[in-house]
């Protein structure tokens, strides 16, 4: 963790210490609302939705400050929240018959140097889709945050081991599928 | 030696690879291939950030939870007696064992077991109802006018609290359905039709639930 984010940790500690709940949740936002933001925007594919995840979380966080035993740190936590939310939205987003939609045909081969961010962005967005929701999730927080595996397990509600293993499979599915669409890598 | 099968995990591991992996030209460029791919998931959506005033919405939805207005005394009094009154309902219901049925059918074919509703002569089928009233019963017909199974817990049904269970032979080509009753009466006897016993069974109350039909064939 870096020590922006100690001095957030503690910061917010102090204030439900105090019992200024507000006051620590808008020292967490501080910290931790632009990385939770990407994290839902990469999860769900769409701002809008990483928009509603993001202030669910804020408020389930402030419903839940006073019983947070601190087991773990405030980012891991505001995470937890957030992957589970996002995962919700998911689910509901399949039952309501959304489906991923994909390019009619892969762009045209392109190099690495040519090809412009937008495009890049385009293929990993549609490539991280075809992970499942556990597997995006555990691929993006391993390369989005700088969370230690015994965190991002915590988070994913699994055993390091199994993140590890799950990230380890889901890496050679994203790789062929950014490959199968003209990233070259 | 593959790297995708050997050295993704170990990397995600945190341990040394095999010297193998350092020498393989091709694990060479495949690790490049996956450091690069790392970075740019690493860097995806780093451009995103949530919409001007998201802070101030949130805060004001808290403040909007922390300040509701306080509810006056005859507010808060209907409140309680609607609230006793809920938990007096809720405390009859639970007296009153509820009338439900549950049918679940399983095809064992050898060492197979499967649900669908298609089976051979020979294959038998694994009967399970739940039955919550005080009386209930297990059955099956066979659709040409054939009673095959009627019983509650002598054998070959079993039953265990609202369970009832029973595995049959289908020995007979035909279409077979099997109906489970939950009932706070009685049920009356089966006969060989199924379609009137169901009717009678409804018309005294009772819960019942017929399977789809299986062809034994």
């Amino acid at each position: 963790m870096t020590g922006q984010n100690d001095i957030a940790e503690e910061r917010a500690g102090q204030k439900v210490g105090a019992g200024k709940f507000g006051d620590a949740i808008a020292a967490l936002m501080d910290a931790y609302g632009n990385q939770l933001f990407r994290y839902c925007a990469s999860m769900l594919s769409s701002d809008e939705e990483a928009q509603d995840v993001l202030q669910i979380t804020f408020l389930q966080a402030y419903d839940g400050l006073e019983a947070f035993e601190r087991r773990s740190t405030f980012r891991t936590w505001l995470f937890s929240i957030a992957r589970n939310r996002c995962l919700d939205r998911i689910k509901t987003n399949r039952r309501h018959g959304e489906r991923v939609t994909y390019a009619e045909s892969p762009p045209e081969q392109s190099t690495e140097h040519e090809m412009t961010d937008p495009k890049v962005n385009q293929i990993l967005e549609l490539c991280l889709e075809t992970l499942s929701p556990m597997a995006r999730s555990a691929v993006l927080l391993r390369y989005q945050s700088d969370l230690t595996y015994s965190e991002l397990a915590a988070i994913l509600d699994e055993k390091p081991g199994t993140v590890q293993a799950r990230v380890a499979r889901s890496l050679p599915v994203l790789k062929r599928c950014v490959e199968e669409n003209g990233l070259t890598l | 030696m593959r790297f995708e099968e050997e050295a993704l995990l170990l990397i995600e591991q945190g341990k040394p690879l095999d010297e193998h992996f350092d020498t393989c030209e091709d694990c060479v460029e495949q690790r490049r291939k996956y450091e690069q791919l790392g970075m740019l998931v690493g860097s995806f959506a780093a451009d995103r950030s949530p919409h001007e005033g998201w802070k101030r919405r949130i805060m004001d939805a808290l403040h909007t939870q922390q300040h509701r207005p306080q509810r006056s005394y005859w507010r808060a009094t209907i409140g309680i007696a609607a609230s006793i009154a809920i938990v007096g309902l809720a405390l009859k219901l639970s007296l009153t064992p509820p009338v439900d049925v549950d049918l679940d059918i399983e095809i064992i074919a050898g060492d197979t077991v499967y649900r669908g509703n298609s089976a051979k002569p020979g294959d038998s089928l694994q009967l399970t109802a739940v039955v919550t009233g005080s009386h209930g019963e297990l059955r099956l017909y066979r659709t040409d006018g054939r009673l095959i199974l009627a019983c509650v817990d002598e054998p070959p049904c079993a039953r265990a609290d609202d369970r009832i269970s029973a595995t049959v032979t289908v020995a007979i080509s035909g279409s077979y359905r099997a109906v489970a009753i939950s009932s706070s009466e009685p049920v009356p006897a089966a006969t060989v039709n199924l379609d009137a016993d169901v009717l009678t069974a409804r018309e005294l109350g009772a819960e019942v639930e017929v399977s789809d039909l299986i062809i034994v064939r």
